[in-house]
């Protein structure tokens, strides 16, 4: 596409030049007209380079591909040495905020990225686990309504991926949306060159230390993640039997939890399935019949090879509103204290 | 087949025919591409230039090229040889190897291989990048011929025991890619291998190539300077001792300069 790209300037720039011999009959003009376009172009790329950089460098930009930036890569490779891990972790938000492993004394790798179903942490597992030490543990984060997402519709969460999966294991994968990605300039002009004027906020909810929202904000927060779950998945009625609709994403996001356990077995690797706590506010919305038909009843099933299953949904130790930033995701605080008890229930601390 | 060989990854014209005329000049024969370096034409220039020049027969040479998971998607691997070897212009190439063992593909692509192994265009067949797991189900799918060669990463920061010791019972060879690990900064600042350089009056990349001959492990390097090409055939005039080689294997970190599932999603 580039090699076109170049072959189309070229032929541009001979056609002006023949216009230009036409009209004046010169040569010393055609070479004067020659020099200044080469000038012009060069002039045009490296100005076109130097704002795209810059977009990349918004918090515009970022944002998009805030997660993308963690996985290990070949570019470095010198100095890029991490491998073995011990331990891993996947899932959407809620693994996203629930794991954290400095100072655990494990070389550990928070490869959630949200938002993501679960075909794609069995991608990013396809694509990084040979960066897992033999037996090291993959921790498949379970999230309550998480079974009923077969995948997004909407093709712009993809796009993520192009930064960090190889092109086999993306959805829709496009070469030239994959350029798109590299120079925000040519996707979406209007929108990058207003966020170099004015940008958006970065994204820090990884950084929050504190719940902001006081208990009132929370039981408003759960209330709002609820109503928003229910119109995601056509769900009038969390008690009522599994709809169709969720029934043949669940059965297929079952055939997928048990391929991806199985998957990780076969390559000596510890799979462990842990559902991250929320608070009482967001839990207590979830009834003992919701639980088992969305969650419980769904791991049952596809954890045939009965790895481990933690379960920290309902859990006294994750009662303090204090540990999470919102209804649903810890905080700094929450992910240190939680990483170290899912570490310790699981021995490896 | 030759004991050492050269690696030609990522090196442009030039320097892929100095490399291949100062490397045979200094006794090099295996000479190891493949279709996924994207030079198979430039080596199969380069090896002309070599034949004219060092007045070398293409007998006199090895050539190694293997199969990338492209083609093995194809599946037209039939062809694919024909187009290496009009590439390396040459009716044969010595080895040929399945680059990795590409999910839902390798089983398929080895029993094509058989076929084409028993037409004359290759004179070997065989593997790269597989785990136990791969050669086990390889075996279990029937085959008519066992890899004859595994090339593998190979180092004192990755002995992958145990697939050595599934190799040696089916005897495969193994060749070691990436044997100086690109000289990690591990492997330069090893005390033991200093201390085993000092004793030898040898460089530590010699140390390691003598280490992987003593196994009986081919390694394939790949070096664009004459004096280190010079320098790593220098191996042939000193032995370890077996306590020199065990202190060369209690440096394994199982460590892998090139991990997997990155070049080959779901390996």
């Amino acid at each position: 596409m580039i090699k076109k790209f170049k072959l189309a300037v070229l032929f541009c720039l001979l056609l002006l030049l023949v216009c230009v011999y036409l009209w004046k009959g010169s040569l010393l003009v055609c070479a004067y007209v020659a020099i200044v376009t080469i000038l012009l172009v060069v002039f045009a790329k490296y100005s076109f380079l130097f704002v795209n950089k810059l977009i990349r460098n918004t918090n515009w930009y970022k944002n998009q591909f805030i997660d993308t930036d963690k996985f290990v890569t070949n570019v470095k490779y010198r100095t890029n040495i991490t491998r073995n891990y011990d331990v891993v972790n996947l899932g959407s938000n809620p693994g996203k905020f629930a794991f954290a492993y400095e100072n655990s004394g494990l070389i550990g790798a928070n490869w959630a990225v949200s938002p993501q179903s679960l075909s794609y942490d069995f991608r990013i597992i396809k694509n990084y686990f040979s960066y897992i030490r033999d037996g090291g543990v993959i921790i498949l984060t379970m999230t309550p309504f998480g079974f009923c997402l077969k995948d997004y519709a909407d093709d712009k969460l993809n796009m993520k991926y192009y930064l960090l999966l190889d092109y086999t294991l993306i959805i829709n994968y496009s070469y030239r949306k994959h350029i798109r990605i590299a120079y925000p300039l040519l996707s979406s002009p209007i929108e990058a060159i207003k966020r170099l004027i004015k940008d958006v906020p970065a994204d820090n909810r990884l950084s929050l230390t504190t719940n902001p929202m006081s208990p009132e904000e929370i039981e408003e927060d759960a209330a709002k993640w609820i109503n928003g779950w229910k119109q995601q998945f056509s769900i009038s009625e969390l008690d009522a039997p599994v709809s169709e609709q969720n029934r043949d994403c669940i059965a297929y996001n079952t055939n997928l939890l048990a391929e991806m356990i199985s998957f990780c077995l076969e390559r000596n690797l510890k799979p462990v399935l842990v559902l991250p706590p929320t608070t009482k506010a967001l839990s207590s919305k979830l009834s003992e019949s919701f639980r088992e038909s969305y969650i419980y009843s769904i791991i049952r099933n596809a954890n045939t090879h009965q790895v481990p299953f933690l379960n920290y949904l309902v859990d006294a130790r994750f009662s303090d509103n204090e540990l999470f930033f919102n209804s649903f995701f810890l905080n700094v605080k929450g992910r240190k204290v939680f990483t170290q008890t899912v570490l310790s229930d699981l021995k490896i601390v | 087949m030759p004991s050492i060989g050269m690696g030609t990854y990522q090196m442009d014209r030039k320097t892929l025919q100095n490399v291949l005329l100062t490397g045979t000049s200094y006794g090099f024969r295996c000479i190891d591409t493949a279709r996924d370096y994207w030079n198979e034409p430039l080596v199969g220039e380069a090896m002309k230039i070599v034949q004219r020049k060092n007045g070398l027969k293409r007998e006199d040479l090895f050539i190694t090229t293997k199969i990338g998971n492209s083609q093995q998607i194809i599946g037209n691997i039939e062809q694919q040889i024909d187009i290496s070897l009009k590439s390396l212009q040459t009716d044969y190439v010595d080895l040929w190897l399945m680059h990795w063992p590409y999910p839902g593909h390798y089983i398929e692509t080895w029993h094509k291989m058989e076929k084409i192994y028993y037409s004359g265009k290759v004179r070997a067949i065989g593997v790269c990048n597989f785990r136990e797991r791969h050669l086990n189900a390889l075996i279990e799918s029937g085959i008519s011929i066992m890899p004859m060669v595994m090339q593998i990463e190979y180092h004192p920061l990755g002995t992958i025991k145990p697939m050595i010791a599934l190799c040696d019972k089916y005897g495969i060879q193994v060749e070691a890619y990436s044997p100086l690990c690109l000289m990690d900064k591990r492997l330069i600042e090893s005390e033991k291998l200093k201390s085993l350089a000092v004793k030898y009056n040898k460089t530590i990349p010699q140390i390691i190539l003598r280490w992987d001959i003593q196994q009986g492990i081919i390694p394939v390097f790949k070096s664009a300077t004459p004096h280190r090409l010079k320098e790593n055939i220098n191996i042939y005039d000193f032995t370890l001792t077996s306590d020199e080689m065990e202190l060369i294997f209690t440096m394994n970190e199982d460590y892998k300069f090139h991990p997997e599932s990155i070049n080959c999603p779901g390996y």
